[in-house]
């Protein structure tokens, strides 16, 4: 059974089309890089598959389930925003984290936390928000969960951080999971990814693994990438 | 689950909602010191000026505190369900259900809450407890026009009343809300328009249900000589039938809304 199914979802925002009859299959195992430029409905994609965002028609399942609460137990979603509770202490985020959701890993969050030199007992709402993204990620990546969505989860960082952040990502994800990350830093996160997916104007233009791209095509993602999408 | 999402929803207020409390306690103390120093000095104006700044802050604040327990409500609500917070309350694993009705638990046990202090920040600011008694005999002689019965009705009503309207008007603010997230463009101000027509529409169908009911004008007559009339009796227990009326028709639109939020906050999510 594919992990994540998607068939001719269609969302619009007003007049603006934002997803155009997009079909799609995610399978276990794998990290994924959703690109494709600013406005392309890569945000929408993941809102979609994540539970925020209800789509206009098409069908969506992870796991043979519709969007739901048992999919939001095997969904693992960072957002491309703070979306943490500032009143909280960090510790009190973890707890918060341990107390919803039965596959959350406490100690690998206090290792990770440990490791990027955050002190559990800091008050969110005192911290930069590049401390912030991290604080969020090391929650999602602390996660067993089946299928992990980040949203531009390198946008916001230093590039040292990118590089723990990617770290991160490869050394937390279980071998039956898969990984979906949006950005458009592309050339950041080819490394570690083994399929791509062309996002443009709300369509699917190209859904093919690394080393394919780079046996037909002759090229790097990030090459390929800046050529399909030129201005 | 309804559990643990309560408990960070009372978690995230306490603070604030234990200041206020104190404040309106401190503030009743200060009340009661001040007229116990005016016992004894009678004639003094400054102390007199005091006590009576000390009773209004009291008044003030236990009124106040009511106010600021549905603007809380409602604020927690939007920020924590429908802004940037909403990204990971709506990715939990539990229902929206259940995110919507740890809302209105929250708000009710804050309301509880807020009445129990004002009780005590009333009965300290008065010197003890009698002013129960000297209520409750007022409110009963204001009643003497009516037979028993009807009175012990009439206050079972009133009390589901007071209980309900608030929970009512806040699934009032809730449908508003759900409806206002619909829109892409200004989710704040379609939540205010929506608020504004569900007023109106709640104003005509109450207006219809009034002039629906027999005999809607009712009018009393009192003689302390001779007591109420049969016709007074009659009006008072027409008003109490009313007031179940009342009773189940806010209870009713109140499910109904709350139901509909979270059909639309279920079906048609739209956090952009």
């Amino acid at each position: 059974m594919s992990l994540a199914v998607c068939k001719n979802v269609r969302k619009t925002y007003g007049n603006k089309i934002a997803l155009n009859d997009v079909s799609l299959e995610i399978e276990g195992g794998k990290i994924i890089g959703l690109l494709g430029p600013n406005g392309s409905g890569k945000t929408t994609l993941i809102k979609i598959l994540s539970g925020l965002l209800t789509a206009d028609s098409g069908d969506i399942a992870i796991l043979g389930n519709p969007i739901g609460v048992k999919t939001k137990k095997v969904v693992s979603y960072l957002p491309e925003r703070t979306y943490i509770n500032e009143w909280m202490k960090v510790k009190e985020m973890i707890n918060f984290f341990a107390d919803f959701y039965d596959d959350f890993d406490v100690q690998k969050a206090y290792d990770m936390l440990t490791r990027l030199k955050i002190n559990p007992n800091d008050k969110l709402k005192t911290m930069s928000k590049g401390t912030r993204e991290k604080v969020q990620l090391i929650l999602v990546m602390s996660r067993n969960a089946e299928l992990y969505l980040l949203d531009e989860p390198i946008g916001g960082v230093d590039p040292a951080a990118r590089d723990y952040i990617l770290e991160t990502i490869l050394k937390n994800y279980n071998e039956k999971a898969s990984v979906i990350i949006s950005t458009h830093l592309i050339s950041d996160i080819e490394n570690i990814l083994d399929d791509i997916i062309f996002i443009k104007d709300g369509n699917i233009t190209l859904h093919s693994t690394v080393d394919e791209i780079r046996g037909q095509h002759g090229k790097s993602v990030d090459a390929l990438f800046r050529e399909v999408f030129a201005c | 689950m309804l559990g643990k999402l309560l408990k960070y929803d009372l978690k995230a207020e306490y603070k604030t909602y234990g200041i206020l409390y104190i404040v309106l306690i401190l503030t009743s103390f200060l009340s009661l010191v001040t007229s116990k120093i005016l016992d004894n000095y009678p004639k003094n104006i400054v102390v007199e000026a005091i006590q009576k700044l000390f009773i209004a802050g009291v008044s003030v604040l236990s009124f106040s505190i009511f106010i600021i327990t549905i603007v809380f409500s409602i604020s927690r609500f939007y920020k924590n369900l429908l802004k940037d917070e909403g990204y990971l309350m709506h990715t939990l694993p539990v229902s929206t259900s259940q995110l919507i009705l740890s809302k209105y638990i929250a708000f009710f046990i804050w309301s509880i809450a807020a009445a129990v202090v004002v009780f005590f920040a009333v009965s300290i600011s008065a010197g003890g407890f009698e002013w129960i008694n000297i209520f409750a005999q007022g409110y009963r002689k204001g009643f003497e026009i009516v037979n028993h019965q009807d009175f012990t009705k009439f206050n079972i009503y009133l009390i589901i009343l007071i209980v309900i309207t608030p929970l009512a008007f806040m699934s009032h603010v809730y449908l508003s809300f759900a409806i206002g997230q619909l829109s892409n463009k200004n989710k704040l101000g379609m939540s205010v328009a929506a608020f504004v027509v569900i007023y109106f529409v709640e104003q005509i169908v109450s207006t219809i249900i009034t002039l629906l009911l027999p005999n809607s004008g009712v009018s009393f007559e009192y003689n302390s000589d001779i007591g109420p009339t049969t016709e007074t009796i009659e009006a008072f227990s027409k008003i109490t039938d009313y007031m179940l009326i009342g009773v189940i028709i806010t209870a009713l639109v109140a499910a109904a809304m709350y139901i509909v939020s979270n059909v639309i906050l279920t079906k048609k999510l739209n956090l952009e």
